[in-house]
């Protein structure tokens, strides 16, 4: 319940405050987007699983992140940036994809 | 492939499961990426509590709100940059079309403007020319050699050839192997274009014209990949060839000519589309672009 919440309070100050995002940050946001929907999806199917645990999920988040934001920006140093952006996206849309399904037999029993 | 009961390595290969660091590299990719869906770390974490006789999940504690929390707020700020930065990628397209357009209008005032300055400079040309005899002389001479060379426009009955390309439902009769392929022999090619033209000039015409294209000299019909260019301008079909003569010796001359012949075989082979009409009455523009190559100061050894 907390969790929720805690996501809609996000949410909505992010709407209400709008915080400009600084010029050398801004390419490492959708990919951190990407990572975070990676999280939230693991989260959301370990609770369905009866496994949740809130340290690993903070840990996941956060690693998600930290991993994808270094390995796109020594992309950007080496000149893969597009390259290794399109890889990250690709593997964590796979991950997504895999626990959405996993998610999906956990609610309609399909 | 895929196990949701939180065992790693999913394929049934008949061992015991065993974690991600036991587990053979010889799985493909793939595997790897969609077993490791969900994080290890849940299952270890979980067992270990089993193990030390807590319940077997702790559900979300203050870290995972926060967590989430932050989560929300990536979120609406990704959302709301997106948002931002639309409304700025549609003003520079808006303001790309605009100077377009702008300096579309502006070539076209200069055209016309140089249109009509070379109209007066004709005009000051023939006031001077006509003040003495030698001058009137040159004035004449320059006449002819303008409507010899195609510069004025030219009117009078004349005849007009249409023809098309065939129908797109039509098929040629009997292509013979070794041939270009159907689609390309029931089109209209420039050389068809140039024989009639040709047959126009040797039947007596006076002034021909390609789809409001008048022909000098110089004017060149060739085709450039698909279409055909006359003058170097792109024309599309249906073509219309108009030339200035007495219809009376122009059609029949023309009709029974190799050119008349030609459009009846490709008619009745390939299913192009042609017509001739006699017109009471034509206009043909003269041809632009010309330009004054050779000038010589009248008198001075002429």
């Amino acid at each position: 319940m907390i969790a929720v919440l805690g996501l809609v309070a996000g949410i909505v100050l992010g709407l209400v405050v709008q915080p400009t995002v600084p010029q050398w940050l801004q390419p490492y946001l959708p990919i951190a987007v990407v990572a975070a929907l990676d999280a939230v999806f693991g989260g959301l199917r370990a609770m369905l699983d009866g496994i949740f645990d809130d340290k690993v999920f903070v840990v996941s988040f956060v690693a998600n992140v930290i991993v994808a934001a270094l390995v796109v920006f020594l992309g950007d140093q080496l000149g893969v940036g597009a390259q290794l952006s399109t890889g990250v996206v690709v593997v964590l849309g796979i991950r997504i994809f895999s626990n959405a399904a996993a998610i999906r037999r956990h609610l309609f029993d399909a | 492939m895929l196990c949701d009961d939180g065992r790693v390595g999913g394929v049934a290969r008949g061992s015991e499961p065993d974690t991600a660091r036991g587990r053979s590299w010889s799985t493909s990719l793939l595997d790897t990426i969609t077993a490791e869906g969900l994080d290890p770390a849940y299952r270890v974490a979980a067992d270990r509590r089993s193990v030390g006789g807590r319940s077997g999940h702790r559900r979300s504690g203050a870290a995972a709100g926060a967590a989430l929390a932050v989560i929300g707020l990536l979120f609406a700020t990704a959302a709301a940059q997106v948002r931002a930065s639309a409304p700025a990628e549609a003003r520079t397209r808006a303001a790309l079309v605009d100077r377009i357009e702008r300096r579309t209008a502006e070539t076209d005032a200069l055209q016309s403007r140089v249109a009509g300055l070379r109209a007066e400079v004709a005009r000051a040309r023939d006031q001077v020319l006509a003040l003495t005899a030698m001058g009137a002389q040159a004035a004449e001479n320059l006449q002819r050699l303008e409507q010899a060379a195609a510069v004025t426009p030219v009117e009078g009955p004349g005849v007009t050839v249409t023809v098309d390309d065939a129908p797109a439902d039509e098929q040629p009769l009997g292509t013979e192997p070794g041939t270009p392929p159907a689609a390309e022999l029931s089109r209209i090619l420039d050389v068809d274009l140039q024989k009639i033209v040709n047959a126009l000039w040797a039947a007596g015409a006076e002034a021909v014209a390609v789809d409001g294209q008048r022909l000098s000299a110089l004017t060149a019909i060739r085709s450039a990949g698909e279409a055909i260019l006359v003058d170097y301008r792109p024309i599309s079909p249906p073509y219309t060839v108009s030339a200035v003569a007495d219809p009376a010796l122009l059609e029949p001359r023309f009709v029974d000519g190799p050119a008349g012949r030609e459009l009846r075989t490709l008619a009745e082979v390939y299913g192009i589309r042609y017509d001739v009409t006699p017109v009471e009455r034509i206009r043909l523009p003269g041809a632009s672009g010309v330009t004054l190559r050779f000038a010589r100061v009248v008198g001075a050894g002429s």
